[in-house]
């Protein structure tokens, strides 16, 4: 009670943020009930009848359902896996490099795809990797046979999930980056006094001092496991990747914001709630039991 | 320490305060007034007030300081009729922010508008709105106090009611469109076919030959392989405007993605029909030739227009004034360029289909609670009268608003688009009732009048003269020769219930097919296996409910 005579300025600093909280992420979560509802917007929360579980029903009733969520979950771990991977070995790499100048070049210019609205790089994707565009061209003095990139079930997951690295690894190297500048340099020279080599110093020093970070980063990418990345996909599918292509987030567009079934849309929204949390709370536990590294 | 407490409390306070306060508004609808006499009048005195919401068009523009709510219109509309045009809001409508905000006043319980209108781009929330039962049966006040232009002009097209009429009640009066907007004709580089001695083609087989001809044996000497001879995409429908492919189906006797009238008098759908497993057979084989592009399936529409626009597309099938946009810019690139508009060709049994338009753009709803209905029919019906299509001694007769959309200098010449001082602005978007009135076939009539060597001689004509492509008259008198191909989408009624849980994955396993069998990724034998598919997995439903609307608005 003493403190409080004392800090309760800081407490009142606290507030407003606390409102917004309440206002903008507690109460809209009553609206989780529109999923049982078929929600009409005039007849409310109150007046909109219960259909239960229909809603979700709906979902796996559909003769391609498990596909839809086959291929997002494909493609969103795939691209988790790698928009982690390739930018921590980027990093490294990058770090290696002495001249500061050339460093934030390089890293400048990997970040800046980042910046670019796919519905501009789905009109350039379909320009260059038409079977005549550019990459094909390039293929083809090594004698390659053109590649359907964007239409072909073989290939679209390749090309879907190496252009998103392309255009996100940026951001996640910079994040490694400030990781790799904070570690105590004492630890280095410690090591080349042991007589490590380059090598090893990286080995022994530089990844075990980058895997909290890892964690960290994986286990909030793991709350995106379920979206495949809707911008992406819309503007580069077709109908010839239906069969690879379909996400769940291109579906619930088709069917609910399309329609304006709002019961529909809230269901496929807390399913994929529900199993992101799960994932979350599993890759927290997992990151402290193996890394001892706690993110909350 | 206290000054620093005293402003951290008095800050926190206001931030709290001030973000409560943009929560406010709520409900202060009035009770309807029952007004029993005939009210119906050229000027109300005292002015009555009808209340709107804007979803403004981003790219409209507005001049002297105006806004949606605040305009040469609304004063126009004051001053002559004695009509205050109130706005409860306005938001500019990108990527539906309009029906959104619509859709939130409604759950929410805010004020309703006196006068909405949806376009038919929201037309699941029109229905919506009409369901919610907030707005009134439109048809007694229509036929009571609509013009007799209005009354015309609705009744050249007895079908655009249809998506407004529950129980054979009319709920929501339909914003007309000019007919024939988004019927096609084909654009073919007339100079290339000179240049071979050819002649346009009328039948597919004389098609083929122009097609083989264009792309081996290119007039301007460009390779095979660079060569699109007809431009169509299939990204997003086989039913679709610029680049569209459903004529292809047509001359084998349907239209896919849409519902046609059987010769058993019931709706059947285009897409699953024999004619289908026919044309996808022919672009099969033009895709194999080479004929189509590569990447057809790719394509959306503006990207079927870049070849052409390149000059290394030969034929590109779509709307009548395309010679305005987008293939003006041809010559641009290929100097010797020309394009001309011919009909569609015809199939084997010497027919050919091709989709049609309905002359609506959105619908206008009536709210129960307004208490003047008859002024918004005062306003429109001078529209009707005065503006769809003026005579020469009409208030309109050289443009909606002096300053705005035309001008006229001291020495009485008239002055417009970028010539007006202070720019053109596209006035007609500040009216109550989007594009102010349109009469469906005032445009085809103007146009055919001038491709006949007409003069221009309303504004109207003038108009089309002034700011269409150069070949729009012509383009139209071919449409015109073929109006008897025109099939438009014979369903036009509110999403039925088995529609919204089974339609998208009909669509999606019916583009999958047709693709693969056009890419030869499936036999063409697939698409019996299709249609036995769609017919179980809900397409027999479908029909059903189709069929049971078709009957009710068709007793």
């Amino acid at each position: 009670m003493k403190t409080l005579r004392k800090t309760w300025p800081f407490h009142v600093m606290l507030l407003p943020s606390m409102i917004f909280l309440l206002i903008f992420s507690y109460v809209p979560m009553a609206g989780i009930v529109m999923a049982f509802q078929d929600y009409k917007p005039w007849l409310g929360f109150t007046g909109s009848e219960w259909v239960g579980l229909a809603n979700f029903r709906y979902l796996f009733e559909r003769q391609d359902s498990i596909q839809v969520i086959w291929n997002t979950l494909v493609i969103a771990v795939l691209k988790l896996i790698f928009n982690l991977f390739v930018p921590f070995i980027f990093a490294i790499l990058l770090n290696e490099i002495r001249r500061v100048k050339l460093q934030r070049t390089i890293q400048t210019l990997v970040y800046l795809p980042h910046f670019l609205s796919w519905v501009i790089l789905g009109g350039i994707l379909i320009d260059l990797l038409a079977t005549d565009g550019f990459a094909n061209r390039i293929l083809s003095t090594f004698g390659v046979q053109p590649i359907f990139f964007l239409g072909d079930n073989d290939w679209f997951r390749f090309t879907v999930i190496a252009s998103d690295v392309w255009k996100e690894f940026g951001y996640n190297t910079i994040i490694f980056l400030a990781t790799l500048a904070g570690i105590n340099p004492s630890l280095y020279e410690a090591a080349e006094m042991d007589g490590a080599t380059r090598l090893k110093q990286t080995l022994y020093v530089t990844i075990p001092s980058m895997i909290p970070m890892v964690a960290v980063v994986g286990t909030l990418a793991l709350g995106n496991v379920l979206n495949a990345g809707f911008d992406q996909i819309f503007n580069l599918y077709n109908p010839l990747v239906y069969a690879k292509g379909d996400i769940i987030d291109t579906f619930v567009y088709r069917t609910a914001i399309l329609n304006g079934e709002m019961g529909f849309g809230t269901a496929i929204g807390l399913f994929k709630s529900v199993i992101s949390m799960v994932l979350i709370l599993l890759s927290y536990r997992l990151a402290y039991k193996w890394a001892n590294y706690r993110i909350f | 320490m206290g000054i620093k407490k005293t402003a951290t409390i008095v800050m926190s306070t206001l931030l709290v305060a001030a973000s409560l306060a943009g929560c406010g508004g709520g409900k202060e609808s009035a009770p309807a007034a029952v007004n029993t006499e005939n009210v119906y009048k050229e000027k109300y005195d005292p002015p009555v007030t009808i209340t709107t919401v804007w979803g403004v068009d981003p790219t409209l523009q507005f001049k002297n300081g105006e806004s949606a709510e605040n305009n040469v219109a609304t004063k126009w509309a004051k001053d002559k009729f004695g009509i205050d045009v109130k706005s409860l809001w306005s938001v500019t409508d990108t990527n539906g922010a309009f029906a959104t905000k619509v859709r939130l006043a409604m759950s929410s319980g805010q004020e309703m508008p006196d006068v909405v209108t949806i376009g038919d781009t929201d037309s699941q929330l029109a229905q919506d709105l009409i369901d919610s039962g907030m707005y009134s049966e439109v048809g007694p006040l229509f036929d009571k106090y609509a013009s007799d232009t209005w009354k015309k002009a609705m009744s050249e097209d007895a079908n655009v009611w249809n998506p407004y009429i529950r129980d054979g009640k009319k709920m929501g009066i339909p914003v007309l469109d000019y007919a024939y907007n988004h019927d096609y004709v084909l654009w073919i580089r007339q100079d290339w076919l000179t240049k071979l001695n050819m002649k346009a083609p009328t039948t597919m087989d004389e098609l083929e030959k122009v097609m083989e001809a264009f792309k081996n044996n290119n007039p301007d000497g460009l390779a095979p392989d660079k060569v699109i001879p007809l431009s169509i995409g299939f990204k997003s429908s086989m039913n679709t405007w610029m680049g569209d492919p459903s004529w292809i189906f047509g001359a084998y006797g349907t239209i896919p993605q849409q519902w046609n009238l059987g010769s058993d008098g019931t709706l059947q759908y285009g897409s699953i029909q024999p004619g289908m497993k026919e044309g996808l057979v022919k672009i099969k084989e033009w895709f194999d030739k080479g004929y189509i592009p590569k990447e057809a399936a790719l394509w959306d529409e503006n990207k079927t227009s870049e070849p052409a626009v390149a000059g290394t597309a030969g034929i590109l099938p779509g709307p009548y004034w395309m010679s305005g946009w987008p293939l003006q810019d041809t010559v641009k690139n290929v100097p010797s360029a020309v394009w001309k508009p011919i009909t569609i060709p015809v199939g084997p049994n010497g027919k050919a289909m091709r989709h049609g338009t309905t002359t609506t753009n959105g619908v206008t709803l009536i709210n129960k609670n307004m208490k003047h209905p008859e002024a918004f029919f005062t306003y429109q019906n001078y529209m009707f009268d005065q503006l769809a299509n003026p005579s020469a001694n009409s208030e309109f007769d050289k443009g909606l608003f002096k300053g705005y959309d035309y001008d006229v200098d001291s020495s009485g010449k008239l002055l417009t688009g970028e010539n007006i001082p202070g720019g053109y602005v596209n006035s007609v978007r500040y009216l109550l009732v989007r594009d102010g009135a349109r009469i469906p076939n005032a445009q085809m009539d103007a146009l055919i009048k001038l491709a006949d060597g007409g003069k221009a001689e309303t504004r109207l004509e003038r108009d089309i003269q002034n700011n269409y492509g150069p070949l729009t008259p012509e383009a139209a008198k071919v449409l015109m020769s073929q109006k008897d191909s025109s099939y438009p989408n014979m369903f036009t009624g509110p999403t039925t219930q088995s529609m919204k849980t089974k339609m998208d994955y009909l669509n999606k396993i019916e583009s999958q097919t047709f693709n693969e069998i056009i890419y030869g990724k499936s036999p063409i034998d697939s698409f019996d296996t299709f249609v036995q598919t769609w017919k179980t997995s809900g397409g027999d439903e479908v029909t059903k409910e189709v069929n049971d609307w078709y009957k009710s608005v068709h007793k």
